[in-house]
Parts: C-alpha cells; structure tokens; sequence
C-alpha cells in the first residue's frame, strides 16, 4: 500500500501487529526515532534511538544501519506505556535540505514483508532540514499511523525543540573559586581578604551539551588536568583463551589562539612535552588499563589555546564497544573541581569518542560534554572542522 | 457541560437548551508548528432544502459571501488558524430561517490544498462546536479526531429541523476535491 503525505490509518487496517519493522531509505542522511509522551514530548531522552542510542531502555525500539537502510524494530508489547508515539524523523547533513534527497522511502514491514510504504520526493519539501516521516501514534488505545513530512528548516536541534528538548544547551556554571588570600601578608591589608572558599562541587555532564565553566585566572597555576580510565579486560575466553585487553588511548585535537593547530595522542608517540609549547601534553601510553591512574593529558596553559578536542578511542580490544570497558573520563580544574563523564555508547562500529570541548570564550574556559561517537578520527574531525589529513598507523 | 459527539451522533439542541433562538457554530484547527506552507481552513456554510441542495448561490456562505439574509452569517475569514479557540465562526438565527430550509451545513476547507500538497491528515485538533449566542453556553461539541487523511473538504456537521425542533448531527464527510466539491455536492 502506498500512503500519500498527511493519511493517516490504523496499523491493524494494514494487517500490522505488535512488532514490525520501520525501514527508512534515505541515503547518506541521518535518521532517529523518538519516542514521545502523550504530550508529545521526549520527557525520557533515553526514548531517543538512533546510531548513537541503538535501543530504547525497555528493549521495544532498536536500531541497525545496514546497507543503506535504517532499520528500526519494533516491539510495541515491550514498549513503556508511557511513550504513546514514535516519530521517526530524517535529518540532513550539514550544508544540504531535504531537497538535496532526490527520492526517500519510509516502508512498514511485518514478517519481512512490505505492508506499506511511504515515499517522496526532494519537491515535497521546500528548505526543512529535518522533517518527520513517519508516526506511530496511539489514539484511544489504537495504534495508528500518520504520513507527516512535515519539518523544521532549523533542523535537528528545532526537531529536539519541537519534542520539549534543550536545543539551547543547560549550563551548569561551577562555583569558581575566589583568589584565595596571602597565606602571610607582609604588609597590613587596609581591606580584608575574602575567605578563599575551597569548591569540591562535583559537576557531572550528563547530557550531551551541556558546559561547565572554569574561570581562567592567572594567579594560580591554570593546568586543566584530564584523566582517562577504563576497565582491564581480564576475562577468560571460550577454552581458557584470553582476549586482548582494551587498550584505550586518550588524545586531543588543538588549536591555538596564534592559528595553530595539531593532534596528540599514544598513537605514533606524538604526545606533547611537559613545559614546552603548545604547553598540552600526554603523560603515559597505557595499553591494558593497568596502571591505577589510567592516561592523563595536561592543558598547561589554557589561556593559549582557542579550543581543544578531548577525545578517546578504543586502539584494540573491547569488541563490544566503549559500554563494555566502562570507559570514564574526569577533568579538574585548577580550583579542584571535578568534572566527570561516563563513556557509555553501544555502538561497536564507531569506537571514536569526541568526549568534550574546552573553549576560551572571553575569560573564560568552557567545557561542553560532546560525547558524540565516530567510526575513526576522520569523520570525527570532518564534524569539528579542525582539517587535518589522516593516515591508519598501528604501535606496533 | 457540553455533549460531545461522536461521528454519526445527533442530539436535538431545542431540548438541550429550549431558550435556543442564536447560534454560533464555532470551528477551530490547530495552526502548523512545522515549517513550510500555512495552512489556511475556511469554514463555509451551505443553506439546504428538503432535498439537501442549496436554493441559490446565496445559501453559500463563505469567505466572498459572508451574509446570507435568511439568517447565517460568516464572521470572517481567519487566515492563519492562530489564536485559541474558535477559528471561524458561523452565526445562525434560527428564527429568521424560511420554512423550505430543512438543514444548514456546516464545512471546512483547506484553501489551495492542491497547490500546497495539503490534507486533513495534516490538520490537529479539529473541531466544531455550538453555542447558545445569548446565554453564552458550549451545547454540543465535536471533534474531527483521527478519522481523515488525505480529504481536503468535509462536511463536519448539520444543524437540520425534525418536526419543530432543532437538531445537530456530526457528520465528518470527506472529500478529496476541495470547496470546489462541495459547491457541486449541493447543487451548485
């Protein structure tokens, strides 16, 4: 059956029952599933699946891209009653619309057979930049459909502000400590120094977007101090072999106030000198995790820098992804607040993690968790737009 | 506290409310939160005989016709769906209605529907309600809900005469061509 922009219908007049599978066609761009209250909002951002989150928390939707179709499972016995719609939603690269997709397909299959399809064409749409495609909704306890192809020229981010999300990011501002007092003044001070107030918040970034801020001041040493640790992998095999153990390596991407720029990391032992410029440096390569303070990279002299990609990859082991290592990632800032983060994607293909950016803006240095998972440093930096040109290497 | 109708329900407004002479059939939809063309409703009223035809181009009432001198009057045509409650509303003074009047239709269109590749499948929270014009009260109330998909004209309701009385019925009627069919539907 083929469906027309805006029919609506209920999923038993198509012959589809609890589980069926929701494919969407559309080339290079990017598709997501959001499941929504009856408010129809993403009250749960867990409900949100896509590559990034391949299965919704009660296991109801998952997602698998393969050859080109984005393919969402569903099963609505399993589905938390308190999601009552599932958008699936199609977003266009950067730079382009939903005219640049020249033809799209959303097709409905229940036991690998195609009940419905829903296509359209780059003339459907005028400059919308996501567009939802189509919903599953339940109406007065009736699942039912809806051919929507319907957007926002502000893509994703007015899709997510559509379902009641953050599109502007929440930022959590860190008590900044103030200068703290002469421990002896040699000379009487005419007016009395504040208590220097010690902060041991803990600010965890749990959400991507969301920035912490660290006041950069130049009477105390300034080093931003990243830490990176993760699980051993110490498992015994099937018949007593044992599988590699994950190595991790934690590394940046920079770029100076001055225009320069370039990439730290174990990875082809260009890791950085303590003291020296950039003033960012790496100070072990450990291979297994072993070492009880993980990898440790050091931005020295933050007030040079423009901005700096704190990322991580999973160089070998870990199969299973960043999830089965437990990767975690910690910042502290001179004033000792700790800024922690948990590495916690599924995903086995993309094993490159942009943990977070640290950006001077004014005289401030921000951190904003990205957590946004790439298949290797390329695509990654692609996405940043730092362009530098990569190569495979191998430390062995 | 109004009634609410289903698809296909009547009820007589003259017992739900005897001191009812003034009417205003208040119609509403929700305006697009998405990006692209608006949507523009306009609500029409067709006045019918005994035989559910419109006596002359005057028993249609709509946004280039706005007052009918047998009693139905437009208020206006809304062109963008902003604004809560009623969209457009359509007044009847059911006194002043001649006795070959069996029915006033009440409809709902989408303006250009064809050009905008628009429907009722796109349209949220449609409804039509009747109000007592003096008193004021909600009487009845009926909402469109899921039933269209790709109708861009449907007959949402009719204010019809049995016996004396005057009674309501929820009819949700679509059709796929537009104004254009329903001028054609009632004779026109």
């Amino acid at each position: 059956m083929q469906l027309q922009k805006g029919q609506r219908g209920k999923l038993t007049e198509l012959g589809i029952g609890q589980q069926f599978v929701v494919l969407l066609e559309v080339g290079q761009f990017d598709t997501a599933c959001f499941g929504v209250d009856a408010q129809e909002k993403l009250s749960d951002d867990r409900y949100m699946v896509f590559y990034n989150q391949s299965t919704s928390p009660d296991q109801a939707i998952s997602f698998l891209n393969q050859a080109q179709q984005h393919r969402y499972t569903i099963n609505l016995q399993l589905l938390n009653p308190k999601i009552s719609k599932m958008v699936f939603t199609i977003t266009a690269p950067d730079n382009q619309n939903m005219t640049h997709l020249s033809s799209g397909h959303i097709v409905l299959q229940q036991n690998n057979q195609e009940v419905a399809r829903y296509s359209f064409l780059a003339k459907d749409f005028s400059h919308e930049k996501a567009v939802m495609g189509l919903e599953v909704y339940q109406k007065d306890g009736v699942w039912r459909l809806h051919a929507c192809g319907q957007g926002f020229a502000g893509g994703l981010s007015a899709l997510v502000g559509h379902f009641g999300g953050e599109v502007a990011p929440a930022e959590i501002v860190a008590p900044v400590t103030p200068p703290s007092a002469p421990v002896a003044a040699p000379v009487a001070a005419p007016v009395a120094v504040p208590a220097p107030k010690i902060s041991l918040t803990k600010v965890n970034l749990d959400k991507r977007g969301e920035t912490a801020k660290i006041s950069l001041r130049k009477d105390i040493a300034n080093t931003i101090h990243v830490n990176l640790n993760w699980n051993q992998q110490a498992k015994r095999g099937f018949l007593g072999m044992s599988t590699p153990a994950a190595d991790l390596d934690l590394g940046c991407m920079f770029e100076l106030e001055d225009g320069s720029k370039g990439v730290f990391q174990a990875l082809g032992q260009n890791m950085g000198q303590k003291g020296q410029s950039p003033f960012i440096y790496i100070d072990k390569d450990d291979r297994t995790g072993v070492s009880a303070n993980g990898e440790n990279l050091y931005i020295e002299r933050p007030d040079l820098i423009k901005r700096v990609l704190i990322f991580t990859f999973i160089y070998q082991g870990a199969k299973n992804g960043f999830q089965e290592v437990e990767g975690r990632m910690k910042m502290t800032d001179p004033s000792g607040n700790e800024i922690t983060l948990a590495l916690n994607n599924p995903d086995t293909k993309r094993t490159f993690c942009a943990v977070a950016m640290i950006q001077k803006i004014g005289g401030e240095i921000s951190i904003r968790k990205e957590e946004l998972y790439f298949e290797h440093h390329g695509t990654a930096d692609e996405h940043f737009g730092f362009g530098f040109r990569w190569s495979a290497g191998s430390k062995d | 506290m109004a009634i609410s109708l289903q698809k296909g329900g009547n009820i007589s407004l003259t017992k739900t409310d005897a001191s009812l002479t003034k009417m205003i059939i208040g119609l509403g939809w929700d305006t697009r939160s998405t990006d692209g063309q608006a949507f523009d409703l306009d609500a029409s009223a067709f006045i019918a005989n005994a035989a559910g035809k419109a006596r002359s181009e005057k028993d249609f009432i709509f946004y280039n016709n706005l007052v009918n001198p047998d009693g139905v009057a437009h208020t206006g045509d809304n062109k963008t769906g902003d604004g809560d409650g009623d969209d457009e509303q359509i007044k009847i003074d059911l006194a002043k209605l001649p006795a070959d009047v069996q029915s006033v239709f009440i409809t709902v269109t989408i303006h250009e529907a064809e050009a905008r590749r628009q429907n009722f499948g796109q349209v949220r929270n449609a409804f039509a309600r009747v109000v007592n014009e003096i008193s004021n009260q909600e009487l009845v109330r009926y909402d469109l809900g899921e039933d269209f998909s790709t109708e861009t004209a449907i007959i949402f309701a009719e204010i019809y005469r049995n016996g004396a009385e005057w009674k309501f019925r929820a009819i949700g009627q679509g059709f796929a061509g537009g104004l254009g069919s329903l001028v054609h539907h009632f004779g026109l």
